[in-house]
């Protein structure tokens, strides 16, 4: 069981209010839906939520462990933040691979079981460079669902993918979601974004205005 | 933090521009054999290790080449990466998986190691070359080709009893600034717009630094004077060691403490 809470998140950057006075809580089981304009906050908040960025007032919550102070980064999170970035030199797997030999839970099999979820082939010899957006893209989403981490956080998954991989995405959440994963994601799909979130939380100039739950349209 | 030291060190070790940076190294040392045994060819029986390692030949350009090309070799294997890893995004992905102090200790580790034995290697490939080749008996102090090696010069003892422990005293103070000046790359990274900017700064501004010392202070604090065994600049041992050891580590300090509170953006 995870939870994940902010308390009263700020961010302030070269003196521009990014985000303002966030108080969310995120409970594993379910996927909370980020909605809102271009440049309103959510991939900070998303980064604030991953240990990527420091907030200038408030606190991140990981199970009662306090980010930046009792941990440094959330223990198991995988996460697709802005564009998908690896070595272009390599194949997907061998960069998920190489990721993955930083920490000692994920084994090759899970990294090319990662990959095949979303439809990409572990013995694809092309190299990175020579992916197209959406296999990129792809390959984004199985660098933060191998090793099933507790926490998953999506930025614009669905960007870039056909119809039968935006399926097969959806898929793939849904079944993290039932087993009790903690999912955040971000979409500016508003179908999608209400068929896949238990939560549908909109930000507007860096605060959260609303909250709506499954079911609400 | 030894996963992460072990996947910057894949990293490293399958880099262009180590490759690149050592052939450049090689092809400067092999360079130098083949001038001095050109110009020489006559009176070839009478030289020794000393006149003609790369360190210590002053005949040639390439001794000069090599020790301005420095910082160009000790950047080019591996400092570039901090710089692409920020504006790539490739940094999230790291983070996500080791820690902040973790990932900058293994940068600046791999970063500094890559940089010695990048300007280490052809160094000590010439000095063995050269040895398979000509007599380590030392030469008569200031007899012709000798490097003016005097009493007041680092590592005398050694130069009058050993020449080869001379030549490798120097390869690996060679290497510490050169680990030192690859660096200076990574704590400019997040500042400059290219990578090419962030491997040439430190050489600009060694080059600079050692032009400004020459025309005052006698070259007494130019760091490219510093390096080159053929020691036409007298310099004290506790200087040396304040600037390598005490540069490199308020370098790493810095990177660690600066690096602990970034915001990955």
């Amino acid at each position: 069981m995870i939870e994940v809470e902010l308390k009263n998140i700020s961010k302030t950057i070269h003196k521009t209010p990014i985000l303002h006075d966030i108080n969310l809580k995120f409970h594993s089981g379910a996927i909370y839906g980020l909605k809102g304009k271009n440049g309103c906050g959510k991939t900070m908040l998303m980064r604030t939520i991953c240990g990527l960025m420091i907030p200038s007032a408030g606190t991140v919550s990981i199970n009662g462990k306090v980010l930046m102070k009792d941990i440094e980064f959330p223990e198991s999170i995988g996460a697709l933040i802005e564009n998908p970035a690896f070595l272009p030199q390599y194949t997907g797997y061998k960069n998920l691979c190489m990721l993955a030999s930083l920490r000692s839970d994920i084994d090759k099999e899970a990294v090319a079981e990662a990959m095949r979820r979303v439809q990409l082939d572990p013995e694809d010899k092309r190299v990175y460079r020579k992916y197209s957006l959406g296999m990129k893209q792809k390959l984004g989403i199985a660098n933060a669902i191998m090793g099933e981490p507790d926490i998953i956080v999506l930025d614009e998954p669905i960007n870039a993918l056909d119809e039968a991989s935006v399926e097969q995405v959806k898929k793939v959440l849904v079944d993290l979601r039932e087993r009790d994963h903690l999912i955040i994601i971000a979409c500016h799909d508003r179908e999608e974004l209400e068929y896949l979130s238990d939560e549908i939380i909109e930000i507007k100039d860096g605060t959260v205005v609303c909250k709506q739950k499954e079911g609400v349209a | 933090m030894k996963p992460v030291i072990k996947f910057e060190f894949y990293r490293a070790f399958r880099s262009v521009g180590f490759y690149v940076a050592l052939l450049l190294g090689t092809a400067l040392a092999i360079g130098d054999i083949v001038l001095f045994h050109n110009a020489f060819r006559d009176t070839i029986d009478t030289k020794v290790v000393m006149q003609t390692w790369i360190g210590t030949d002053y005949q040639f350009v390439t001794n000069s080449l090599f020790y301005a090309l420095l910082p160009i070799l000790a950047a080019l294997p591996y400092a570039g990466t901090y710089y692409e890893d920020i504006k790539t995004g490739y940094l999230k992905n790291i983070l996500l998986h080791t820690s902040r102090r973790g990932y900058y200790m293994a940068k600046s580790f791999v970063v500094f190691v890559m940089a010695a034995i990048t300007v280490m290697i052809p160094l000590l490939l010439d000095l063995m070359a050269v040895m398979t080749i000509y007599p380590l008996r030392m030469p008569e102090r200031l007899e012709f080709l000798s490097a003016g090696i005097l009493d007041v010069n680092l590592f005398s003892g050694l130069y009058e009893t050993n020449g080869a422990l001379y030549a490798l005293a120097f390869i690996l103070l060679d290497g510490l600034f050169a680990g030192l000046l690859a660096l200076v790359s990574v704590c400019v990274a997040e500042r400059v717009e290219s990578m090419f900017s962030a491997i040439v700064i430190p050489f600009a501004f060694y080059i600079m630094w050692s032009t400004v010392m020459m025309e005052n202070n006698d070259g007494r604090f130019s760091v490219m004077e510093m390096l080159n065994p053929r020691q036409s600049v007298v310099f004290s041992r506790l200087q040396v060691v304040l600037m390598a050891v005490g540069g490199t580590l308020v370098i790493i300090l810095w990177l660690f403490l600066k690096g602990r509170r970034k915001d990955v953006l």
